[in-house]
C-alpha cells in the first residue's frame, strides 16, 4: 500500500515537474517526502533535458509522405480496378502508340488489376513441379536457365507497362535473393545476375515511359522505392560478402542508384523522360544540377554511369560512397 | 477531434489521398520524434516514420482496428517498429562478429569523434558524457522500462494515454515509471538511492 501510495505520488509530483522545470520547485509542494522524491525527480529532468534533443528529420518527412502516398495510391488503384471488373468498360479516347499508330487508351485502375495477378504467378508455382524446383535455384544450376525462361514468359504474357513495371522489380528483387543466397554461401557472384538486374531495371524504367500519364509518377515512385530498398538491402549483405563479392555488391548497388537518379530526373521531367525512353534513346535524359537532384553531387563519373551502357569493366571497384549522396528532395504527384 | 479522425481513418480505408496526407501530417512529426528517441538516428527514424504508415494502411484493411485509440495503436506500431529494427540490428551485428576483424570497415561518425583529441572543448565533452552514460544507462533497462520513459519524459503523455499504448493498468504504469527511475538513478549515481 505505501508502495503504491509512493507511486501515486510520483506521478503527481512528475506532473508538477513537468509544468515547473524545476526540481526545487516540485519538492516544496511535498516537503514530507523530499527526500526520497529529490534522485528521482533529478533524473527525471536529466530525462526531460536528454529526451528534448530531436533533430529535424532529415528530409523534413518529405519522402516518406510522398512513400506514403505513392503506396496508397497504387493500392487505391488496384481497389477500384477490383471493383470495376463488375462494372460496364465505357469507350475510351485514343492516344498515340509505340509506332505513332492510335492506341485505345487503357483504364489505368483495370491494368493494375494485373499487378496482383503477377505477383499471384510470381509467388505461386503452377507451371508443374520441374519449373517449380527451378524457381528455388540459383545462378550455377543447371535448371536456372528453366527459371529464366519461365520468368521471360511470365513477362511476355504482360501487355500492359506498370504491370511490368511492377513485374520488372520483382524480378530485379528475386536476383537480389539470389545474390543473398550467394553471399550467405561464400559462392561468387556470376556477372550474368548483375546484367540480368540491369536489364529489368532498365525494362522497368522504359514500361514507366509508356505507362497511362495520371500513373507515371506512381511508376516512378515505386521504381524509386524498391531500388533503394533493395539496394539497402545490398549493403547489408556486404558485412558477410567475400572480397570478388564486394565488388559485384557495390556494382549492383550502382545500377539501382542509377535507376532510382534516373526515375527522380523523370519525375521533375515527365515529358522528356517519356520522349526519351519511348523513342528508345535514353541517354538523351538530361541530368540537372538542381532540382530533384538538389544535394547530390553529379560528378562526372556519376554522369557517365547515368548515361553509359553498363559495363561490368567499368565497374569493378563498388561505388558504394555515392550511395549516401542520394538524397532526393522531390515530392512525386500520385494519381488524383 | 475523435469523430474527424474516425472519418479521417474511414477515407484512408478506402486509401484516400488527403485524408492519408492529413493523418500523416498531424501524426508522422511525433512518431519520428518518438522513433529518433529510441534508436538514435535521424535518417532511420524517417525511414520507420514512413514504414509505420505503410504498416496502418495495411493494418486497416485486414480490419486489425484499434480499439480505443487511433493514436495509441500507432504508438504501438511504431513500438514494434523498433522491436523489429533492433532484432536487424542484433543479426548484423552477430554477423559482424563472424567477420574477421582486418575486413571489418572502419570505425566512422561518433567513434571517430569521441577518439578525436582535438576535441577539447570541455563543455562539449562532459555533455556528451553525461549523454552518453545516461545512453548507456537507458540501454540497460527493460524494453518497457525504456517504452515508459520515452512516452511520459519525450513525449511528454500521461499515465492514462501510456497504458493505452501499452495495453496496461494505470498502476501498472505507474509502477512501471517509478522502477524505471529507481533503477535508472542507481546506475547513474549508486550513492543516492
Amino acid at each position: 500500500m505505501e508502495t503504491h501510495v509512493t507511486e501515486s505520488l510520483l506521478t503527481e509530483s512528475l506532473e508538477h515537474l513537468q509544468k515547473s522545470g524545476d526540481v526545487a520547485t516540485t519538492l516544496r509542494r511535498y516537503p514530507e517526502k523530499a527526500e526520497t522524491l529529490q534522485p528521482l525527480l533529478e533524473t527525471a529532468q536529466q530525462l526531460i533535458a536528454h529526451y528534448a534533443d530531436v533533430p529535424h528529420p532529415p528530409t523534413n518527412l518529405r519522402d516518406g509522405r510522398a512513400e506514403v502516398l505513392a503506396f496508397a495510391a497504387v493500392q487505391r488503384a488496384a481497389q477500384i480496378a477490383i471493383a470495376s471488373k463488375r462494372g460496364v468498360t465505357a469507350r475510351r479516347p485514343t492516344f498515340a502508340g509505340r509506332n505513332g499508330a492510335a492506341r485505345r487508351q487503357p483504364n489505368p485502375f483495370l491494368r493494375l488489376a494485373a499487378v496482383l495477378a503477377v505477383l499471384t504467378l510470381i509467388l505461386i508455382p503452377l507451371r508443374g513441379p520441374l519449373v517449380a524446383a527451378a524457381r528455388t535455384t540459383l545462378p550455377g544450376n543447371p535448371l536456372y536457365i528453366l527459371k529464366l525462361s519461365s520468368e521471360d514468359q511470365l513477362f511476355s504474357s504482360m501487355n500492359e507497362a506498370e504491370v511490368k513495371v511492377v513485374l520488372a522489380m520483382s524480378l530485379t528483387q528475386e536476383r537480389v535473393e539470389e545474390v543473398r543466397a550467394l553471399v550467405e554461401k561464400q559462392q561468387e557472384i556470376p556477372i550474368d545476375v548483375f546484367y540480368r538486374a540491369d536489364y529489368m531495371l532498365r525494362t522497368a524504367l522504359m514500361e514507366a515511359a509508356w505507362a497511362p500519364e495520371p500513373l507515371m509518377p506512381n511508376m516512378l515512385s515505386y521504381i524509386i522505392h524498391d531500388a533503394r530498398q533493395q539496394s539497402q538491402q545490398l549493403e547489408m549483405l556486404k558485412m558477410q560478402a567475400t572480397a570478388k563479392n564486394l565488388g559485384a555488391l557495390g556494382n549492383m548497388q550502382t545500377l539501382l542508384l542509377k535507376t532510382q537518379i534516373i526515375a527522380m530526373v523523370a519525375l521533375e521531367n515527365p515529358e522528356t523522360f517519356r520522349e526519351a525512353y519511348q523513342a528508345g534513346t535514353p541517354e538523351k535524359m538530361p541530368l540537372p544540377s538542381g532540382g530533384p537532384l538538389s544535394g547530390v553531387v553529379i560528378t562526372d563519373e556519376l554522369k557517365q554511369l547515368v548515361t553509359s551502357t553498363p559495363d561490368s569493366r567499368l565497374l569493378i571497384e563498388p561505388v558504394v560512397p555515392l550511395i549516401p549522396l542520394l538524397t532526393p528532395t522531390a515530392s512525386p504527384t500520385p494519381a488524383p | 477531434m475523435r469523430t474527424r479522425e474516425t472519418v479521417l481513418l474511414k477515407r484512408a480505408q478506402a486509401y484516400e489521398e488527403q485524408a492519408i496526407a492529413e493523418l500523416y501530417d498531424h501524426y508522422a512529426p511525433r512518431i519520428y520524434s518518438y522513433l529518433y528517441r529510441r534508436v538514435h538516428d535521424a535518417q532511420v527514424a524517417e525511414d520507420l516514420t514512413s514504414e509505420v504508415f505503410v504498416r496502418v494502411l495495411q493494418a486497416l484493411q485486414s480490419e486489425q482496428f484499434w480499439h480505443t485509440s487511433f493514436q495509441a495503436w500507432l504508438y504501438r506500431i511504431a513500438h514494434n517498429q523498433v522491436i523489429d529494427y533492433y532484432r536487424q540490428q542484433t543479426r548484423q551485428q552477430e554477423q559482424m562478429h563472424q567477420v574477421p576483424l582486418e575486413d571489418q570497415p572502419e570505425a566512422t561518425g561518433i567513434e571517430n569523434v569521441i577518439a578525436d583529441p582535438s576535441a577539447d572543448i570541455d563543455a562539449t565533452r562532459d555533455a556528451r558524457e553525461i549523454a552518453g552514460g545516461l545512453e548507456a544507462a537507458l540501454s540497460r533497462l527493460t524494453p518497457d522500462q525504456q517504452q515508459v520513459l520515452v512516452l511520459r519524459f519525450g513525449e511528454q503523455m500521461k499515465t492514462q494515454e501510456i497504458a493505452a499504448i501499452m495495453n496496461k493498468t494505470n498502476g501498472a504504469i505507474e509502477a512501471l515509471q517509478h522502477r524505471a527511475l529507481a533503477t535508472l538513478r542507481r546506475m547513474l549515481d549508486p550513492g543516492k538511492v
